[in-house]
């Protein structure tokens, strides 16, 4: 870490400031002015977030997603804007913070702690110039935050439901949100994730079209991006068809979540980007 | 001044002497004005529920006389052997009598804990007394205190905020599972009293369609009138059952009205969302082993007196925390009380040093002869100076000892004495002098 990443510290902060306050909320009831306190924390450290990953976009000429250190920025970034995206427009999204906020603040702090260095192969300079690459890691980094929360949702779920089931009503019963609320949480980012996924996908074949067929030809990656594409389809077919709901519908999140997790992981580990 | 409570509850008499003690509404106006006799008692307010009789009151003589006073009143309004309820009686002077009607007005004294209904008895009792002319600025002060202080205890303690009846609880877990009842379907199997109350409840938090299924025709019908319900044969019921979202079942019998089978056909008909099944009858009257399919949620009586048993452990922590607040309010006010004591003493005491100084230039003024206006300021000045220098001491002593709660009463009384005597010999004086 150097003076450059104290923006990014900054950030760090801030989104553990807007934890301990739905933390609090949890515990003592949600009231305006703590609602309003998180508002101001996630606003303040998004901001910050947003102005590191713009000033490493300025200094390199392409979008910072080389370095670990810039990977795990830009997802933790893609996770704080949803997350700011879903409490705007669902009342009980706060919860969700509860887990999502920890998970901000650990990739943020992985950012920090991890090298920005980059072993820029030469052939990639062309297609990280290209103008349809921005787009598409947004898009691509915004879906897999819709799956994180989606995830999260289903998690809430099914903990809900199991308090529910064994009828013993402890912190979950009273604090989470309604079996329905999680539901409508779940759908919500299940849908936005789809759309941010197939955008994504769309903006990558694009760009597959226009670069070095070297890099990609039998790329394991690309198969593995249809394959949790056509899973994702699948589920939001039955969701939005035939009303799935309930139980599998949940658990259906779960899984489809961590399969995204291992495409995003194997992507890395075989140092190719998505 | 000195405020008393005396008063019974729920926890030290039983019913039978609650009742026998309590006041009814018309008598209130009449025995109010008889216990605040002006002299031992100067203000009065009586609480009168079915589970407190308590009486209230503010004297200016020792907190004994004033004691002795509620008892002779209390035995003389109800003609009862004293040691019929002497044992039950509690008695609270100042600081414990503030904080006693506080946690009462808090319903933190109440046998459901965080219930809601006292405050409004407790509002009730002071517009009674009001009216009866028994309040005086001391219990002007002191109940709006309270309310306020019961107010804050609901919105920052969770003490009200959970289900204590297995009606409410109902209702409760049924927002757990779909949070907005609104839109939902009720189905009603039996026509219990539990079960029509529990109906009430979700009809106020939004339901709109409700069916209604009874052994007697006649009587689900009835009910379906009464809540524009929908009246179906018992029979029916496994047809009907993919339509409700919210069964409550109180009904009797030998056999299951609801079976497995019946529900699990049900499911997939409701494409699997959630359907929630309350059996309050007893015995049960839907199969038990329906609670395991999926998405199918079950509770019988048992359960749900569980959670309100939970729900009274969560209020007890609750109110644990609100007893913080009750402290810090009874602080305040004891503070404030102690002000409006002083405060009218301090100024009377500087109102007649003002008047004996301003009388005897006044007096003297005559061998002044005529005054430029830089000389009348400095005279004014002069006198302002004295007067300040004089009454410095004792005020601030009274000041700090009002902030301090030590205020003795030899000194108070010295004070307003002094203001007394210079009052009447004024009077006398100015009188020989014409």
């Amino acid at each position: 870490m150097d003076r450059t990443d104290l923006p990014l510290l900054g950030a760090l902060i801030a989104y553990l400031l807007a934890f301990l306050q739905v933390v609090v909320s949890f515990w003592w009831g949600e009231a305006r002015l703590r609602r309003w306190l998180v508002r101001l924390s996630l606003g303040a450290g998004l901001s910050m977030h947003t102005f590191w990953l713009g000033r490493a976009a300025m200094q390199f000429g392409h979008v910072p997603i080389i370095s670990t250190q810039e990977v795990f920025a830009l997802l933790a970034w893609a996770i704080a804007v949803y997350y700011l995206l879903l409490r705007r427009t669902h009342r009980r999204a706060d919860v969700l913070g509860l887990f999502a906020l920890p998970i901000i603040a650990l990739f943020v702090l992985v950012a920090l702690v991890s090298t920005g260095f980059k072993l820029l192969p030469e052939e990639l300079e062309g297609l990280l110039r290209m103008p349809a690459l921005p787009l598409h890691i947004g898009f691509m980094m915004l879906a897999y935050a819709g799956f994180l929360l989606a995830f999260l949702a289903a998690l809430m779920y099914l903990l809900q439901e199991r308090e529910l089931k064994r009828k013993r009503f402890g912190l979950i019963y009273r604090y989470f949100p309604s079996l329905s609320a999680c539901e409508a949480l779940g759908h919500r980012s299940l849908l936005f994730g789809f759309l941010m996924l197939t955008l994504g996908i769309g903006t990558g074949i694009i760009l597959l079209h226009r670069s070095d067929p070297v890099f990609w030809r039998g790329d394991p990656i690309i198969v593995l991006a249809f394959i949790t594409w056509l899973f994702y389809l699948v589920v939001v077919h039955y969701r939005l068809a035939a009303g799935w709901r309930g139980r599998r519908a949940a658990m259906l999140l779960i899984v489809g979540f961590l399969a995204t997790a291992v495409t995003f992981v194997s992507a890395r580990l075989f140092g190719h980007i998505l | 001044m000195t405020i008393v409570l005396v008063g019974l509850n729920h926890r030290t008499a039983p019913v039978e002497v609650r009742e026998r003690l309590a006041f009814a509404e018309e008598e209130l106006p009449q025995a109010l004005r008889q216990l605040v006799d002006g002299t031992t008692i100067t203000e009065g307010l009586i609480l009168s529920t079915c589970n407190r009789v308590e009486v209230l009151a503010v004297t200016p003589l020792a907190e004994h006389t004033a004691i002795e006073r509620i008892r002779a009143f209390l035995h003389e309004r109800r003609h009862l052997p004293p040691d019929a309820y002497e044992a039950a009686l509690y008695r609270y002077v100042d600081r414990e009598a503030v904080r006693h009607l506080f946690r009462v007005a808090a319903s933190l004294d109440s046998m459901v804990l965080g219930e809601p209904q006292i405050l409004g008895q407790v509002k009730e009792a002071y517009a009674r007394a009001i009216a009866a002319g028994t309040v005086g600025k001391t219990l002007h002060l002191l109940l709006p205190r309270a309310f306020s202080v019961a107010k804050r205890v609901r919105t920052e303690t969770a003490i009200g905020t959970e289900a204590v009846s297995v009606s409410s609880v109902a209702v409760e877990l049924a927002r757990k599972i779909f949070e907005d009842l609104e839109g939902k379907t009720v189905l009603l199997i039996g026509a219990g009293k539990m079960a029509e109350l529990t109906v009430r409840h979700l009809v106020a938090t939004g339901v709109r369609h409700l069916l209604i299924s009874n052994r007697t025709r006649e009587r689900a019908e009835q009910l379906a009138a009464q809540f524009d319900a929908e009246a179906l044969p018992l029979e029916a019921l496994p047809i009907h059952l993919a339509r409700a979202d919210i069964v409550i079942c109180s009904v009797g019998g030998t056999d299951y009205v609801l079976q497995r089978p019946h529900v699990a056909a049900a499911m997939p008909a409701r494409r699997n969302r959630p359907l929630f099944l309350i059996d309050i009858s007893v015995p049960r009257m839907i199969e038990p082993s329906v609670g395991q399919l999926e998405n199918v949620f079950l509770y019988d009586i048992d359960d749900l007196e569980q959670i309100v048993r939970a729900h009274l452990e969560h209020r007890r922590y609750e109110a644990a925390r609100a007893e913080v607040l009750v402290d810090q309010a009874v602080e305040e006010c004891l503070a404030s009380l102690r002000r409006m004591e002083v405060g009218p003493v301090i100024a009377a005491f500087r109102r007649r040093l003002e008047e004996i100084a301003y009388s005897e230039l006044e007096r003297h003024r005559r061998y002044l002869g005529p005054l430029t206006p830089e000389q009348e300021r400095a005279l004014h000045h002069l006198l302002e100076g004295i007067i300040n220098k004089f009454a410095h001491p004792a005020i601030a002593r009274l000041h700090q000892a009002a902030r301090e709660g030590t205020v003795r009463p030899e000194e108070l009384s010295f004070l307003e004495l002094w203001g007394d005597v210079v009052e009447a010999r004024e009077r006398q004086s100015s009188s020989s002098s014409e």
